[in-house]
């Protein structure tokens, strides 16, 4: 979030009158200000080219056709890099979409599935994480990355507790995120961590954004 | 008993009685063989002509010229009355014989041999009955009977009288033989050459018999003129002279002998034909080609009756004028339930079997019938081939229809259905609502959710949005992801490829990988997806354990049929200990 604003603003696109109204009250109650509504792909573009937002919550598709909603959210990374953040809200669990999305870089981007209306404060914490430069990656959707993994030697050489910190790390939590969430030390979190990097032979991201990419690349090896 | 076996007998008979009373008579042997051999050949090659051809004449008139043969033995025989008899009708076995070889085999006479015939008949019928009637001692002929007994018959003994009639008929009937075999020449000269393998015997033997006839009656002729024969030699050439004029008979029953069976042979082409018809098939002229090389007439003309638009088109489908019967040119007309079908323009000359004909039209029949059964055949074939390649897009479309149904529809309700559970919950929460009832909710909402994932799955299931927003290769990848056996992708494909194609190929990995996690054992699997020659080529495999087939489950053959209404092939290879491959080639359209 820009130095010096304290309440972000939000733009939230979506072809059905409900998400839109729903995806609105619940981030104005998480703090954000929602400065307007758009009802399909091109509404949104011009929309931003007016008045830039600090964060687009787009659905995944909008008319006109079925991937519009994503192609605008491309478009927006693409135009205005780190001002306009960008949170795609989608009803497929397929992650290639997240991946593509994240293709151009993890900062400022999220991929939830619509489902995370329905827990306000998962989706507030998603577009929180997404609107400061992080990323946010649906834990289903990790869970369908995990899955593809599971067969492999590498991932059953990780304890459980390091499996859910794996797939945190890869939703694009911080530590303090992960430490919170697990409900453990932060200090705990950290050695977790390093040992996942040492038994998986990833080398470790200097930063959380880069370390999302590490571990989403590993589990979407394609060998 | 037949006509052909009561006339054999007959004729066998005869000869026999002939043969006993030439040795009666102490005739010389050699002769009495000879004649008796020549006489039989003419029986032997008639029964044979007769029972291989009943529809030909030639086999009777061949049994007739036995009797007129050894009618004619008589003449020298010394026997008052029989002599005088034989003497008289000789000879007549040439009239039969070159009426036969005129027609043969069987051809209408024309006017002028008809003409000849009729002359050459009336002449020999004159000189018999001036034979008969007139002379006393029968015979002028030098060789034949020196101390003939004398004539019976003869009324009114005329020796001048006798002398001119048998100088003007004989004079005739040389002019007659000579014209025969001008004719014969003439008939040769004119055959088309499939003609000409069949009459070549018969016209052989023929000319040289007529020859040898003319020249006999010429001898005859010289005799009674100028009391020396035709060519004077020595004896030992008047024997050889002899044996030459009985050779030239001899060649006779041999010649219609060989003409019957070749005859009988000619029928070969219909059975050429259908070889024909059935090679090179593809090219639109072959049937007149076919035809042209069967019956070796490179004249031949095809048309075929265009039901539809009511013409007459060639074989190349092009519209042709009707073929008109013409000098030489004849017409077959194929006909099917009395409306036409086909026309041929041949050689007329191929009416002179009409056997040949007959089969040569049934095996053409049966081919034009052939060839538009299976042109039916292949349309109504494309037809069922496009109407399932439409049924099968519009169940793909259908499916694709209730997926955004699901999305947009219900998907979303649940969605503001769920959201206002929220408000409903907090709201309970802010007023102080007892906590069974918040756990209630809460209970509601997780439930709600579960639903609402469920149906993601259902709507998944029913048709995957990846595959239609983003291709094949990441709805592949989302297969190969959730497969619980690892695999290994090579997915190598240029862009996306048209829908049927993509959704096929898709479910070709998604059975394939189902299979794989259920039946196989397998420890690891391959999924390949790429391009070769305008096909997807689409290939799972396992290291399991084998054993399915296509006919194996309906999953595989669901699949298999989805595949073929593309034009493509699905296989399954099993290699037992090897693992199974399935394997579709989908033309990229």
């Amino acid at each position: 979030m820009p130095a010096g604003r304290d309440t972000p603003t939000v733009i939230v696109a979506d072809d059905s009158a409900v998400v839109r109204e729903g995806v609105t009250r619940i981030l104005a109650s998480g703090g954000f200000e929602v400065t307007g509504q758009a009802r399909s792909a091109d509404e949104l573009l011009e929309m931003v080219a007016q008045d830039p937002p600090d964060l687009a919550v787009v659905d995944i598709r909008m008319p006109p056709s079925h991937n519009a909603g994503l192609l605008a959210a491309e478009r927006i990374r693409e135009r205005y890099g780190q001002q306009v953040r960008v949170l795609v809200l989608s009803q497929y669990l397929e992650p290639d979409y997240a991946l593509r999305l994240l293709g151009a870089g993890v900062d400022g981007v999220g991929y939830l599935l619509k489902d995370r209306i329905a827990e306000s404060s998962e989706l507030i914490d998603g577009a929180r994480r997404v609107v400061q430069g992080g990323s946010a990656i649906d834990p289903d959707v990790v869970a369908e990355l995990v899955r593809n993994a599971r067969a492999t030697d590498q991932l059953s050489r990780l304890a459980p507790r390091e499996r859910e910190v794996l797939a945190a790390m890869a939703e694009g939590r911080s530590n303090r995120s992960i430490a919170e969430r697990l409900h453990l030390a932060i200090k705990t979190v950290e050695g977790l961590t390093a040992m996942i990097f040492d038994k998986l032979d990833l080398k470790p991201g200097p930063d959380d954004n880069r370390r999302v990419l590490a571990v989403l690349a590993y589990l979407d090896r394609r060998d | 008993m037949s006509a052909r076996v009561v006339s054999g007998v007959a004729a066998l008979v005869f000869a026999i009685v002939t043969a006993m009373v030439g040795v009666g008579q102490g005739a010389p042997l050699r002769f009495l063989l000879l004649d008796a051999i020549l006489g039989l050949s003419f029986l032997v090659a008639g029964m044979l002509a007769w029972r291989r051809r009943p529809d030909v004449r030639t086999g009777p008139a061949l049994t007739l010229c036995v009797g007129l043969w050894f009618l004619g033995s008589y003449g020298p025989a010394g026997i008052e009355g029989l002599s005088s008899l034989g003497f008289s009708f000789e000879q007549y076995y040439d009239l039969v014989l070159a009426y036969l070889v005129l027609t043969f085999p069987q051809r209408r006479l024309e006017r002028l041999p008809r003409l000849l015939l009729v002359v050459l008949a009336a002449n020999l019928v004159l000189r018999s009955f001036a034979r008969l009637l007139l002379y006393d001692p029968p015979t002028f002929d030098p060789i034949g009977c020196s101390a003939c007994p004398s004539n019976p018959f003869a009324v009114w003994p005329n020796a001048a009288l006798s002398q001119s009639v048998e100088v003007v008929t004989g004079t005739v009937i040389v002019a007659a033989y000579v014209l025969i075999v001008g004719l014969v020449i003439l008939r040769w000269g004119n055959a088309p050459s499939p003609s000409r393998r069949i009459l070549r015997p018969v016209l052989l033997a023929g000319g040289v018999a007529a020859f040898a006839a003319a020249y006999q009656n010429a001898n005859l002729l010289t005799e009674i003129v100028f009391q020396r024969p035709l060519l004077a030699v020595e004896d030992l050439w008047i024997e050889i002279e002899a044996w030459l004029l009985f050779g030239a008979r001899a060649l006779i029953p041999l010649g219609f002998l060989a003409g019957v069976f070749l005859l009988r042979a000619a029928h070969g082409p219909a059975a050429r034909l259908a070889v024909e018809f059935g090679t090179d098939r593809d090219r639109p002229e072959h049937i007149e080609s076919a035809l042209r090389q069967a019956l070796a007439d490179p004249s031949i003309e095809v048309r075929h009756w265009d039901a539809e638009l009511n013409r007459w088109t060639d074989e190349q489908g092009d519209p042709a004028q009707a073929l008109q019967e013409a000098d030489g040119r004849s017409v077959l007309l194929l006909e099917r339930h009395g409306s036409p079908v086909a026309a041929v323009v041949h050689d007329a000359v191929l009416l002179e079997d009409p056997g040949l004909l007959a089969s040569v039209g049934a095996v053409l029949r049966l081919s034009i019938d052939n060839d538009r059964l299976s042109a039916q055949v292949q349309r109504q074939l494309e037809e069922v081939h496009a109407s399932r390649a439409r049924i099968l897009a519009a169940a793909d479309e259908e499916r694709r229809g209730i997926e955004r149904d699901l999305h947009d529809g219900a998907q979303h309700r649940l969605l503001g259905i769920s959201m206002s559970l929220q408000d409903v919950r907090s709201q309970a929460a802010s007023i102080g609502a007892p906590d069974v009832l918040l756990d209630r909710l809460e209970l509601v909402a997780v439930e709600l959710r579960e639903a609402m994932r469920e149906m993601r799955e259902l709507a998944r299931g029913i048709h995957p949005a990846v595959l239609t927003n983003e291709g094949l290769e990441p709805a592949v990848r989302t297969l190969a992801r959730r497969c619980t056996v690892p695999v290994d992708l090579g997915i190598d494909l240029n862009g996306r490829l048209p829908a049927p194609v993509e959704t096929t190929a898709y479910y070709v990995v998604a059975e394939g990988l189902t299979n794989v996690a259920r039946h196989s054992r397998a420890t690891r699997s391959r999924v390949q997806l790429g391009l070769e020659n305008g096909f997807l080529v689409v290939e799972v495999s396992d290291d399991g354990s084998g054993g399915a087939s296509p006919g194996n489950g309906s999953g595989l053959r669901g699949l298999s049929d989805r595949v073929a209404a593309l034009d493509g092939v699905l296989t399954v290879t099993s290699r037992g200990s090897g693992g199974t491959c399935l394997r579709a080639e989908i033309p990229r359209l």
